[in-house]
């Protein structure tokens, strides 16, 4: 009966977009987190009649003959770049990009990494650093006695130190953009590595054309949105209900096909 | 003298068939740009002669519900939902398909392909490559790429007389011979949406509900036109005796 492994393949296909919504649940609070959907395309299709053959009556020609299709399969998971909501931190070293781009992380490898969790921190040499200590692309150094530390929406950052009247210069903050954002790989770590699929990274200013603006003082939250999450569960769960009906039905007609006497 | 049986296990064969186009409804619930199917019955008469007719059952096609599913907004730069009736040009090594399924990206030779990696034709059935440096493409609505202040290519959106000759070839994609027309000026393509699957889970619910009842109905018919057999061979037997 070919509506059992059909329905096979519909609870398995459930069974992982479950998985995809509860690591979009787990990561709610996740800085700059962007939630993923899992995607899926039909099967082989068998065909009964082809399309377009003659039926019993001469010159009919069928429409669209019988196909049964064969179930579903997983075609991907992808990420959905929609912007994340700002959430006010008062910290100096949090950035949130509003609108494209990336920050540039050096791995320890030498590799560069990007992100959009801009929750930066200075690290016991005044460089800024991510959380995991990865400096920012291209370094910036805070000195010490600098009293405040300003960075303006196109990544100027400047500090105030303690016996000087003019603000002092530290460096730039660049973004890169791609040109398929949906094509990086996520590494973990809220961190992304370039890929074919995404092309190579743009690099320039925040609020250059194409790039969006920085935030001091802010951080990108996730861009999961919690009632969407439980209304994409609820429908899983009862499209893995409802697949797990069809084995079922399936089987009943199997064991009536059976008491054919 | 044994129609009866054969009628009523024509209906179960049918039914079956039916059945599996149900599940597979079911498994592509979630599936993007999805279009949903119903079996056609037909009348199969049968006899010697116009006395003497027996009404088989037979499906006879399946019927494809072409309604446009819900569109989801996922911001992405090469996610496409297509509004209204229309496709896109795919070129495989099977010759040319069409899909709905607008979850598109960019390989490695900047191509844009769809997720099997088969590339999307522009209007004069070119792959469409996005140039390097210059930024986000922008796709407006009756499919022209621009990227930058460049244009880059024009989708190929087409249409056809007949959707419902479209064979179905796995991975959201359908083949046809038919020519193809351009989609009406009232389709359009819109960036950062994919089409979700058309599939009323309550709908499919019910058909299957129903049919597994007529099943087991047709089951029963089939029973006691044996149990009828039965006897009437126990009294001929009974009578000749």
């Amino acid at each position: 009966m070919r509506s059992l492994s059909t329905g096979a393949t519909g609870m398995m296909a459930q069974q992982l977009n479950v998985e995809v919504i509860s690591n979009n649940i787990a990561n709610m609070s996740t800085t700059a987190f962007k939630r993923q959907r899992a995607e899926f395309q039909d099967l082989l299709y068998q065909n009964m009649r082809r399309p377009g053959s003659t039926s019993s009556d001469a010159n009919t020609i069928v429409p669209s003959g019988i196909q049964v299709g064969v179930g579903v399969r997983t075609a991907g998971v992808y990420r959905i770049n929609e912007q994340g909501n700002l959430n006010s931190t008062g910290n100096t070293y949090d950035l949130a990009i509003s609108g494209k781009g990336y920050f540039q992380i050096t791995l320890p490898s030498g590799e560069t990494s990007y992100t959009r969790a801009g929750s930066f921190q200075i690290n016991a040499q005044g460089q800024i650093v991510t959380v995991d200590g990865y400096q920012i692309s291209p370094a910036i150094t805070v000195p010490q006695g600098a009293l405040s530390v300003n960075i303006d929406a196109t990544g100027v950052v400047e500090a105030r130190i303690a016996g000087q009247t003019n603000a002092q210069n530290l460096g730039q903050i660049q973004l890169a953009t791609f040109v398929n954002e949906a094509g990086l790989e996520a590494t973990g770590d809220n961190l992304f590595l370039e890929t074919a699929a995404s092309g190579q990274a743009t690099v320039g200013n925040p609020n250059a054309v194409g790039f969006g603006v920085l935030r001091q003082g802010y951080v990108e939250t996730s861009n999961v949105n919690p009632v969407q999450e439980i209304t994409n569960l609820i429908t899983a769960q009862r499209a893995y209900e409802m697949n797990s009906k069809i084995i079922t039905a399936s089987d009943e007609m199997l064991q009536t096909a059976t008491r054919l006497r | 003298m044994e129609n009866t049986t054969y009628i009523g296990l024509s209906r179960l064969s049918a039914m079956r068939r039916e059945m599996d186009v149900i599940a597979n409804n079911m498994a592509n619930m979630n599936s993007n740009a999805y279009k949903g199917e119903r079996v056609m019955f037909e009348e199969f008469l049968k006899g010697p002669n116009q006395q003497q007719k027996s009404s088989f059952v037979q499906d006879w096609g399946v019927l494809r519900d072409f309604r446009t599913g819900k569109l989801e907004q996922t911001g992405n730069t090469f996610d496409f939902a297509i509004n209204g009736s229309g496709y896109l040009t795919v070129d495989t090594p099977q010759g040319r398909r069409y899909t709905r399924d607008g979850h598109l990206r960019m390989d490695g030779d900047r191509r844009l392909v769809t997720s099997g990696g088969h590339p999307v034709l522009d209007t004069r059935g070119r792959d469409i490559v996005i140039p390097e440096g210059l930024g986000t493409p922008a796709v407006s609505v009756d499919g022209t790429i621009n990227v930058g202040q460049e244009q880059v290519a024009k989708i190929d959106l087409v249409h056809f007389e007949n959707e419902q000759e479209l064979r179905k070839t796995a991975n959201g994609l359908f083949a046809t011979a038919q020519d193809t027309v351009p989609a009406p000026p009232t389709t359009t393509l819109i960036q950062g949406m994919v089409e979700a699957s058309n599939i009323e889970p309550i709908l499919e619910m019910t058909n299957m509900i129903e049919l597994m009842r007529q099943y087991q109905s047709t089951q029963g018919l089939i029973d006691s036109e044996n149990d009828r057999l039965k006897m009437a061979i126990q009294r001929l037997g009974r009578a000749s005796n």
